[in-house]
Protein backbone atom coordinates (compact mmCIF):
# COMPACT_ATOMS: atom_id res chain seq x y z
CA UNK A 1 0.00 0.00 0.00
CA UNK A 2 1.20 3.33 -1.07
CA UNK A 3 0.54 6.19 1.62
CA UNK A 4 -0.17 9.56 0.57
CA UNK A 5 2.75 11.85 1.57
CA UNK A 6 0.97 15.24 3.99
CA UNK A 7 2.10 18.59 2.03
CA UNK A 8 3.88 19.24 4.79
CA UNK A 9 5.56 16.57 7.24
CA UNK A 10 5.99 17.05 10.92
CA UNK A 11 6.82 15.20 13.79
CA UNK A 12 3.15 15.15 14.59
CA UNK A 13 1.92 13.77 11.85
CA UNK A 14 5.00 11.56 10.73
CA UNK A 15 3.27 8.10 11.04
CA UNK A 16 6.37 5.42 12.48
CA UNK A 17 5.72 2.76 10.21
CA UNK A 18 5.20 4.84 6.86
CA UNK A 19 8.95 4.49 5.26
CA UNK A 20 8.45 1.51 3.15
CA UNK A 21 4.75 2.97 2.63
CA UNK A 22 6.00 5.49 0.39
CA UNK A 23 7.86 7.89 1.97
CA UNK A 24 11.11 6.36 0.09
CA UNK A 25 9.89 7.25 -3.15
CA UNK A 26 10.82 11.00 -2.35
CA UNK A 27 13.75 12.61 -3.06
CA UNK A 28 17.27 12.25 -1.12
CA UNK A 29 16.54 15.79 1.00
CA UNK A 30 12.77 14.55 1.86
CA UNK A 31 14.13 10.83 3.22
CA UNK A 32 16.47 12.66 5.31
CA UNK A 33 13.42 14.95 6.81
CA UNK A 34 11.40 11.93 7.10
CA UNK A 35 14.24 10.27 8.99
CA UNK A 36 14.98 12.70 11.09
CA UNK A 37 11.68 13.53 12.15
CA UNK A 38 11.03 9.65 12.34
CA UNK A 39 13.99 9.96 15.09
CA UNK A 40 12.36 12.91 17.06
CA UNK A 41 9.72 10.63 17.66
CA UNK A 42 11.14 7.57 19.20
CA UNK A 43 13.70 9.93 20.91
CA UNK A 44 10.68 11.81 21.93
CA UNK A 45 8.79 8.19 23.33
CA UNK A 46 12.19 7.04 24.68
CA UNK A 47 12.25 10.21 27.16
CA UNK A 48 8.45 9.91 27.94
CA UNK A 49 9.47 6.22 28.76
CA UNK A 50 12.09 7.29 30.90
CA UNK A 51 10.44 9.45 32.54
CA UNK A 52 7.83 6.93 33.94
CA UNK A 53 10.54 4.62 34.58
CA UNK A 54 11.53 4.18 38.88
CA UNK A 55 14.95 5.06 40.11
CA UNK A 56 16.03 0.95 39.70
CA UNK A 57 15.59 0.63 36.25
CA UNK A 58 18.04 3.81 35.26
CA UNK A 59 20.17 3.18 32.09
CA UNK A 60 23.90 1.77 32.50
CA UNK A 61 25.06 5.16 31.60
CA UNK A 62 23.23 6.60 34.27
CA UNK A 63 24.78 4.93 36.79
CA UNK A 64 28.05 5.38 35.18
CA UNK A 65 27.62 9.40 35.74
CA UNK A 66 26.28 8.82 39.30
CA UNK A 67 29.58 6.48 40.04
CA UNK A 68 31.78 9.36 38.26
CA UNK A 69 30.45 11.74 40.79
CA UNK A 70 29.11 13.89 37.61
CA UNK A 71 25.63 15.15 38.24
CA UNK A 72 22.84 13.08 36.37
CA UNK A 73 21.54 15.14 33.23
CA UNK A 74 18.04 16.19 33.06
CA UNK A 75 16.38 15.81 29.45
CA UNK A 76 14.66 18.50 27.96
CA UNK A 77 12.09 18.43 24.55
CA UNK A 78 13.09 20.78 22.33
CA UNK A 79 10.72 22.25 19.96
CA UNK A 80 12.02 22.98 16.45
CA UNK A 81 10.95 23.67 13.10
CA UNK A 82 11.80 20.93 10.22
CA UNK A 83 13.89 23.28 8.57
CA UNK A 84 16.32 24.33 11.01
CA UNK A 85 16.08 20.75 12.41
CA UNK A 86 17.25 19.29 9.48
CA UNK A 87 20.45 22.06 8.64
CA UNK A 88 20.82 21.66 12.47
CA UNK A 89 21.28 17.61 11.36
CA UNK A 90 23.97 18.63 8.24
CA UNK A 91 26.27 20.34 10.64
CA UNK A 92 25.85 17.77 13.53
CA UNK A 93 26.77 14.75 10.49
CA UNK A 94 29.91 17.35 9.74
CA UNK A 95 31.00 17.38 13.02
CA UNK A 96 30.85 13.66 13.15
CA UNK A 97 28.15 13.99 16.11
CA UNK A 98 24.58 13.46 16.92
CA UNK A 99 21.94 15.95 16.84
CA UNK A 100 21.73 15.42 20.58
CA UNK A 101 25.58 16.33 21.82
CA UNK A 102 25.56 19.03 18.75
CA UNK A 103 22.88 20.71 20.46
CA UNK A 104 24.15 20.10 23.62
CA UNK A 105 27.68 21.47 22.54
CA UNK A 106 26.32 24.58 20.87
CA UNK A 107 24.41 25.62 24.26
CA UNK A 108 27.50 25.39 26.28
CA UNK A 109 29.61 26.88 23.79
CA UNK A 110 26.95 29.83 24.54
CA UNK A 111 26.93 29.91 28.03
CA UNK A 112 30.54 30.08 28.23
CA UNK A 113 30.20 32.97 25.98
CA UNK A 114 28.29 34.96 28.26
CA UNK A 115 30.38 33.63 31.52
CA UNK A 116 33.36 34.86 29.83
CA UNK A 117 31.99 38.15 28.77
CA UNK A 118 30.69 38.43 32.13
CA UNK A 119 34.03 38.80 33.46
CA UNK A 120 36.69 41.50 32.57
CA UNK A 121 39.91 39.95 31.81
CA UNK A 122 40.84 36.71 32.44
CA UNK A 123 44.78 36.35 33.23
CA UNK A 124 46.34 33.23 32.95
CA UNK A 125 49.64 32.88 35.33
CA UNK A 126 52.72 30.53 34.55
CA UNK A 127 54.16 29.05 37.46
CA UNK A 128 57.23 30.92 38.59
CA UNK A 129 55.97 34.47 37.69
CA UNK A 130 56.22 37.78 40.14
CA UNK A 131 52.90 38.90 41.58
CA UNK A 132 54.41 42.76 41.49
CA UNK A 133 56.64 44.59 38.74
CA UNK A 134 58.60 47.85 39.83
CA UNK A 135 57.62 50.55 37.78
CA UNK A 136 61.75 50.80 36.83
CA UNK A 137 61.85 47.41 35.40
CA UNK A 138 58.33 47.97 32.97
CA UNK A 139 60.47 48.14 29.33
CA UNK A 140 59.74 50.99 26.84
CA UNK A 141 59.09 51.14 23.76
CA UNK A 142 61.25 52.93 21.17
CA UNK A 143 59.19 55.08 20.23
CA UNK A 144 56.79 55.71 22.78
CA UNK A 145 56.29 58.93 24.64
CA UNK A 146 56.58 59.73 27.90
CA UNK A 147 52.95 60.47 28.67
CA UNK A 148 52.27 57.18 26.63
CA UNK A 149 54.30 54.92 28.63
CA UNK A 150 53.94 56.46 31.63
CA UNK A 151 49.96 55.26 30.93
CA UNK A 152 51.82 52.08 29.85
CA UNK A 153 53.62 51.70 33.06
CA UNK A 154 50.74 52.50 35.34
CA UNK A 155 48.57 49.71 33.82
CA UNK A 156 51.97 47.03 33.96
CA UNK A 157 52.25 47.84 37.73
CA UNK A 158 48.17 47.56 38.33
CA UNK A 159 47.65 44.20 36.14
CA UNK A 160 50.65 42.57 37.86
CA UNK A 161 48.90 43.50 41.58
CA UNK A 162 46.01 41.58 40.92
CA UNK A 163 46.29 38.50 43.13
CA UNK A 164 45.13 35.10 42.61
CA UNK A 165 41.64 33.84 42.79
CA UNK A 166 41.55 30.64 40.09
CA UNK B 1 61.52 41.79 23.33
CA UNK B 2 59.88 44.80 23.03
CA UNK B 3 56.48 45.96 24.03
CA UNK B 4 53.54 46.21 21.22
CA UNK B 5 55.14 43.57 19.34
CA UNK B 6 53.41 40.38 18.39
CA UNK B 7 55.41 37.44 18.29
CA UNK B 8 55.28 33.66 18.70
CA UNK B 9 53.84 32.47 22.06
CA UNK B 10 52.73 28.74 23.77
CA UNK B 11 49.25 30.58 25.05
CA UNK B 12 48.40 28.52 27.99
CA UNK B 13 44.46 27.50 28.06
CA UNK B 14 41.53 28.15 30.76
CA UNK B 15 41.82 24.65 31.44
CA UNK B 16 45.51 24.81 32.37
CA UNK B 17 47.01 27.97 33.33
CA UNK B 18 50.28 26.43 34.54
CA UNK B 19 51.40 24.82 30.85
CA UNK B 20 52.79 26.32 27.41
CA UNK B 21 49.26 26.09 25.04
CA UNK B 22 49.47 25.65 21.56
CA UNK B 23 51.32 28.30 19.33
CA UNK B 24 49.46 31.35 18.62
CA UNK B 25 50.52 34.89 18.24
CA UNK B 26 49.89 37.05 21.43
CA UNK B 27 50.46 41.00 21.74
CA UNK B 28 53.12 42.27 24.30
CA UNK B 29 50.94 44.81 26.37
CA UNK B 30 54.01 45.16 29.16
CA UNK B 31 56.93 43.79 29.91
CA UNK B 32 60.11 43.42 32.52
CA UNK B 33 63.46 42.08 31.13
CA UNK B 34 62.03 38.57 32.59
CA UNK B 35 58.37 38.65 32.00
CA UNK B 36 55.79 39.53 29.97
CA UNK B 37 51.85 40.26 29.47
CA UNK B 38 50.25 39.13 26.91
CA UNK B 39 47.09 39.39 25.20
CA UNK B 40 45.64 36.01 23.04
CA UNK B 41 45.03 36.48 19.26
CA UNK B 42 43.13 34.25 17.03
CA UNK B 43 42.18 34.55 13.66
CA UNK B 44 38.65 32.65 14.41
CA UNK B 45 35.90 35.43 13.61
CA UNK B 46 33.87 36.59 16.36
CA UNK B 47 30.71 34.87 16.44
CA UNK B 48 27.98 36.36 13.81
CA UNK B 49 25.44 38.16 16.95
CA UNK B 50 27.52 38.08 19.63
CA UNK B 51 28.38 41.50 21.31
CA UNK B 52 31.73 42.18 21.34
CA UNK B 53 33.15 41.64 24.55
CA UNK B 54 34.95 44.72 26.09
CA UNK B 55 38.56 44.30 25.24
CA UNK B 56 38.09 43.09 22.14
CA UNK B 57 39.68 44.42 19.12
CA UNK B 58 39.53 43.40 15.50
CA UNK B 59 41.37 43.61 12.65
CA UNK B 60 40.82 43.54 9.66
CA UNK B 61 42.29 41.89 6.89
CA UNK B 62 44.29 45.04 5.29
CA UNK B 63 45.33 45.85 9.11
CA UNK B 64 46.21 42.14 9.50
CA UNK B 65 48.40 42.71 6.23
CA UNK B 66 50.44 45.99 7.57
CA UNK B 67 50.95 43.59 10.89
CA UNK B 68 53.12 40.60 8.92
CA UNK B 69 49.64 38.51 9.38
CA UNK B 70 48.32 36.99 6.73
CA UNK B 71 44.19 36.93 8.19
CA UNK B 72 42.22 38.78 10.04
CA UNK B 73 42.01 38.11 13.10
CA UNK B 74 40.90 39.22 16.63
CA UNK B 75 43.01 40.80 19.24
CA UNK B 76 41.29 39.92 23.14
CA UNK B 77 43.29 42.33 25.82
CA UNK B 78 40.51 41.02 28.05
CA UNK B 79 42.55 37.47 28.14
CA UNK B 80 46.14 37.92 29.02
CA UNK B 81 48.85 35.77 30.01
CA UNK B 82 51.82 36.47 32.89
CA UNK B 83 54.42 34.45 31.62
CA UNK B 84 58.72 34.24 32.53
CA UNK B 85 60.78 34.92 29.04
CA UNK B 86 61.81 31.59 27.98
CA UNK B 87 61.75 29.50 25.17
CA UNK B 88 59.24 26.82 27.22
CA UNK B 89 56.97 30.13 26.04
CA UNK B 90 58.27 31.85 23.53
CA UNK B 91 59.66 29.15 21.41
CA UNK B 92 61.51 31.40 18.82
CA UNK B 93 63.12 33.69 21.75
CA UNK B 94 66.73 32.81 21.72
CA UNK B 95 66.54 32.79 17.89
CA UNK B 96 67.64 36.21 15.42
CA UNK B 97 64.05 38.53 15.70
CA UNK B 98 62.42 36.53 18.86
CA UNK B 99 59.94 35.39 16.86
CA UNK B 100 58.52 38.77 16.34
CA UNK B 101 56.20 39.23 13.97
CA UNK B 102 55.59 42.93 13.74
CA UNK B 103 55.62 46.10 15.91
CA UNK B 104 52.08 47.88 16.24
CA UNK B 105 52.72 51.68 15.16
CA UNK B 106 52.94 54.00 18.43
CA UNK B 107 49.27 55.28 17.75
CA UNK B 108 48.07 52.12 17.97
CA UNK B 109 49.99 50.95 20.87
CA UNK B 110 48.74 53.86 22.29
CA UNK B 111 45.04 53.01 21.40
CA UNK B 112 45.61 48.88 22.75
CA UNK B 113 46.91 50.57 25.83
CA UNK B 114 43.92 53.18 26.61
CA UNK B 115 41.48 50.04 25.86
CA UNK B 116 43.16 47.64 27.96
CA UNK B 117 43.36 50.45 31.11
CA UNK B 118 39.62 51.15 30.49
CA UNK B 119 38.44 47.93 31.18
CA UNK B 120 41.28 47.46 33.96
CA UNK B 121 39.41 50.67 35.54
CA UNK B 122 35.88 50.08 34.92
CA UNK B 123 35.52 46.58 36.12
CA UNK B 124 37.93 45.67 38.34
CA UNK B 125 36.06 43.41 40.43
CA UNK B 126 35.54 41.25 37.51
CA UNK B 127 38.95 40.43 36.72
CA UNK B 128 39.77 36.51 37.14
CA UNK B 129 43.29 35.76 37.68
CA UNK B 130 44.19 31.95 37.00
CA UNK B 131 47.42 29.76 37.50
CA UNK B 132 50.13 30.97 40.41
Amino acid sequence: MVRAVPARLSRKNIPVSGYFGGYHRGNASERKLYLLLLSFRIRENVMANARNKTPSTSTARDSGARRSGAPKKVAITLRLDPDRARRLQILAETENRTLTNYVETALIRDLSLREEAARAITILAAPGTSSIIAPDDVVRGAEESDAAFARRRDLAVDLWSIPDNG
Amino acid sequence: MVPGAFVRVYFPTHEKPRKPGLLHIGYILANSPLEAMVAYTTSQPWPTGTPLSAGVRLFTAEEAKRLNQSRPFVLRLDVLAKLPMNPQWFPEIEKEGEGVIAVVPSRLQEELTDLATNLVRRRRDLIQMRGI
